[in-house]
């Protein structure tokens, strides 16, 4: 059976998007694989559709409950029933009648930390997989956005016995990053896709103000005069709300979302962005995963982001219809400091390691920090993950490097939005790709405007009337 | 509004003999000796544990504006007191029929099956049969999966029916429309997407704390309701399956009560379980506080209990030293037991 045929009946979709099918034919020759392929483009399809075709469950890594939870919803919609996610909220009987039956899943899906567990590393020595798939393999870096030492790992808890082909899946990767992605997961002449990062249709502004207090009447003042949709990205949650608050002033459709939210909030949130009842979304990075919306036509920032994958994965969210978008960071003179600051918070101190060999001394579980507020959650996880691979001397070394690295980000980003030159090409070469041609309005400097990219604001009347309950009631089972 | 009324409604029934804290500590649903002993004392149970997740600043903002209302003030002991204008208020509100001690956070379960049954339903009829759950929780999943499976879920009658049972439901609680509203705003259907709490809050000129209560509240009184009518609402009393707490026991008192009701005294308890003796006493509060048939006998004369009671009238005080500083020959336990007993 063709590979299309396979598409149409399992997924219902005619055509493969660009990149799927060479990724997979490389996965059925039995070669290992590294696909970069953008968010939204399909990337999972390079790993579910293999499992109508291969022998043998297919075991999906992955970094975040909520995207593993996606994906199993999202196999299960197409009537997927031999799925299944192995995570902490998997409990007792539960999770022994999954584990008993484990091999005759199709997909399992699992989070680093679960895959060291002795009990999983038991089950798994005994199951023959037919593919090993990496999700978000640019966690294996620690030149990437999202570095997570758990992924370093991964590669020796792979079967040594009959090796199933491998498949590495990212949205964003510098060439670094994908010489590490081969690297640690000891990959074997993979076949390589990357896709292209250069985005014709997004065109580039900075825009440069003397102070940050002037950026949220700029950014009000441009949204108010421009047509949506779009996202407002900026750092902090109380943030996200006053941009939201600002513009619900202006009558404009408008909604804050950041990880703070419940989670039913949240998708309430993405709901009504992807329906259009809201217009415009001011979040913080948590804000993308998941969407789906093709008509996002601006994306603005009121910071310098933590890396140039942050920035180039955030203004992505523009245009996927193809249709012309604008992505505009709004600039003042502190933005890098600010960044730095937040960004270095999240690292270790000597002081934190200091507090840790304490606890091993005393022969205490150094997690106590976690519980005394010693430490945060993840903060913790960095330094566990050290302090059990290298000597305490090292560990802060290692910090001070990985200190030192993040500024370097940072500074490349800053560079980015400071420098005299055209900016789709710094982004383009940044990713170690070149650029063929520019579109008029290309940036910043080399010119734009803004009225030929997006449309002056029409006014769209607030008009959320409120139903009375049965009215509600009824619209809901009609 | 709402939450005030709320701390407004414990500070009065604690009558200035507990710090402000307790408050926190019962509404958070704390599971000590201490806030089981107030939940029974000052017969606190409807707003045991309706709010977990209550942060400490929040409580303290609150609080600070009960204050500043002149509603609320606080004493040396960081007790706080209703003053007479917060007393007046009070008894102008509205009664709030919460019924946190049978419930305890339970209510959203049941209002998480409700509303993925309603957006399988719409979606169904709307021919989309690959929808995105809301609910991703795969406990609530299954519980919907079992409810639906065995009934005509894609037909259109069966879905009607499903409706006018939720309408008539819903119509006769004695709940304001404000807040049958915000019930069905929170439910996603086909092509029709909840509301935040804070699209709700501006809505209805609230904060979404607030709306968060109105939302309890009403899943309280009509959980109440469905357990009272059985059979008039089937598909819905079937949702609400296993959601109110029958034994409201925590496990370890339950241990306790099943080796007392077999004839172990409080010590031989204390000494087979290996607990302090201090911690089977709080089981026992906790008994005398939930069952009915808790023989108080054993434990205290009936001429000892009155006098307690007396004591307690007469000073208006439920503070343990002022009894027992009165009585002094009874024990701290017998008191609190006098306490707590349920009814008394």
């Amino acid at each position: 059976m063709k590979l299309e045929d396979i598409l149409y009946r399992h997924f219902g979709y005619e055509a493969f998007r660009e990149g799927q099918k060479e990724v997979i034919e490389a996965i059925l020759e039995g070669r290992d694989a590294v696909a970069l392929l953008p968010t939204g483009m399909g990337k999972s399809l390079c790993y579910q559709l293999p499992g109508y075709i291969l022998n043998g469950p297919i075991l999906i890594i992955s970094p975040l409950l909520s995207l593993m939870q996606d994906q199993v919803d999202s196999l299960k919609r197409f009537g997927e029933k031999r799925v299944i996610a192995l995570n902490s909220f998997l409990q007792g009987s539960e999770k022994l009648h999954a584990l008993q039956r484990i091999a005759t899943y199709r997909y399992i899906f699992i989070s680093p930390e679960m895959l060291a567990t002795d009990s999983i590393q038991r089950v798994f020595q005994k199951i023959d997989f037919s593919l090993i798939v990496v999700d978000e393999a640019h966690c294996i870096s620690q030149w990437g956005f999202d570095f997570r030492p758990d992924y370093l790992k991964i590669a020796s808890w792979i079967p040594k016995r009959n090796r199933p082909p491998i498949l590495a899946l990212s949205a964003t990767a510098t060439e670094q990053v994908v010489i590490d992605i081969k690297t640690y997961l000891k990959m074997i002449h993979p076949f390589e896709y990357i896709h292209s990062v250069e985005r014709p249709n997004i065109h580039y502004d900075v825009i440069n103000l003397p102070s940050v207090d002037e950026k949220l009447p700029w950014i009000i003042n441009h949204v108010v005069q421009t047509e949506g949709p779009g996202i407002i990205y900026t750092q902090s949650r109380k943030k996200t709300l006053l941009y939201a608050d600002e513009l619900q002033k202006k009558q404009i459709r408008a909604a804050a979302y950041h990880a703070g939210m419940e989670m039913e909030d949240r998708q309430f949130i993405q709901q009504q962005f992807q329906s259009g009842e809201l217009e415009w979304i001011c979040a913080t990075t948590a804000f993308g995963m998941g969407i789906h919306k093709d008509n996002v036509y601006q994306v603005l920032h009121d910071h310098i982001p933590a890396t140039m994958a942050n920035y180039m994965q955030e203004v992505g969210r523009a245009g996927r219809d193809g249709k012309d978008a604008l992505a505009i960071l709004v600039h003042s003179p502190k933005d890098e400091d600010h960044t730095r600051f937040i960004v270095t918070e999240d690292l270790p101190s000597s002081y934190h390691v200091e507090v840790f060999k304490e606890y091993q001394r005393l022969e205490q579980d150094p997690k106590k920090m976690i519980d005394l507020n010693q430490i945060s959650e993840t903060v913790y996880r960095v330094l566990s993950y050290w302090m059990t691979q290298l000597p305490a001397e090292k560990v802060i070394q290692k910090l001070e490097d990985l200190r030192r690295q993040k500024v370097e980000q940072i500074r490349e980003v800053a560079n980015f939005v400071e420098a005299q030159k055209c900016m789709r090409e710094g982004l383009v070469s940044y990713f170690g790709q070149s650029l063929e041609e520019k579109p008029p309005n290309c940036c910043h400097f080399c010119g734009i405007n803004h009225q030929d990219i997006v449309a002056k604001r029409e006014f769209h009347p607030v008009s959320r009337n409120r139903p009375s309950w049965q009215e509600r009631l009824q619209a809901l089972m009609p | 509004m709402y939450i005030q009324q709320v701390l407004l409604s414990i500070f009065s029934s604690m009558n200035g003999q507990r710090s402000s804290k307790a408050a926190l500590h019962l509404l958070r649903g704390k599971r000590s000796g201490q806030t089981i002993q107030d939940v029974g004392t000052f017969h606190l149970h409807k707003y045991f544990g309706i709010l977990p997740k209550l942060s400490k600043n929040t409580f303290t903002d609150e609080l600070n504006q009960l204050i500043d209302a002149g509603w609320v003030h606080i004493n040396d002991g960081q007790q706080a007191i209703i003053t007479a204008r917060g007393k007046t208020l009070l008894q102008q509100s509205k009664e709030l029929l919460f019924n946190g001690w049978y419930y305890r956070g339970n209510e959203h379960i049941f209002f998480k099956r409700l509303s993925l049954v309603v957006q399988t339903l719409s979606h169904f009829h709307a021919g989309d049969y690959r929808f995105m759950p809301l609910q991703k929780d795969e406990e609530i999943q299954h519980f919907v999966k079992q409810f639906l499976m065995g009934k005509p879920y894609k037909e259109t009658n069966f879905k009607n029916q499903f409706r006018d049972e939720l309408e008539e439901s819903i119509q006769q609680l004695p709940i304001d429309d404000k807040h049958k509203l915000t019930i069905v705003l929170r439910i996603t259907g086909y092509r029709l997407s909840g509301w935040t709490w804070q699209q709700l809050a501006e809505e209805f000129d609230a904060t979404e704390l607030d709306m968060q209560l109105i939302l309890i509240e009403s899943l309280h009184i009509w959980l109440d309701d469905l357990y009272a009518k059985r059979n008039q609402y089937p598909f819905l009393h079937q949702l609400a399956a296993g959601i109110r707490l029958e034994n409201v026991l925590n496990d370890s008192t339950k241990k306790t009560a099943d080796l007392y009701y077999n004839g172990y005294t409080p010590d031989q308890i204390a000494q087979v379980r290996s607990l302090k003796i201090s911690t089977i006493e709080d089981h026992f509060v906790e008994m005398a506080m939930n069952d009915i048939d808790f023989p108080l006998n054993q434990f205290i004369s009936e001429e000892d209990a009155n006098k307690a009671r007396d004591v307690m009238r007469q000073t208006g005080s439920k503070k343990l030293k002022v009894i027992r500083e009165s009585i002094p020959h009874l024990s701290y336990f017998q008191i609190r037991l006098v306490m707590a007993i349920k009814g008394g």
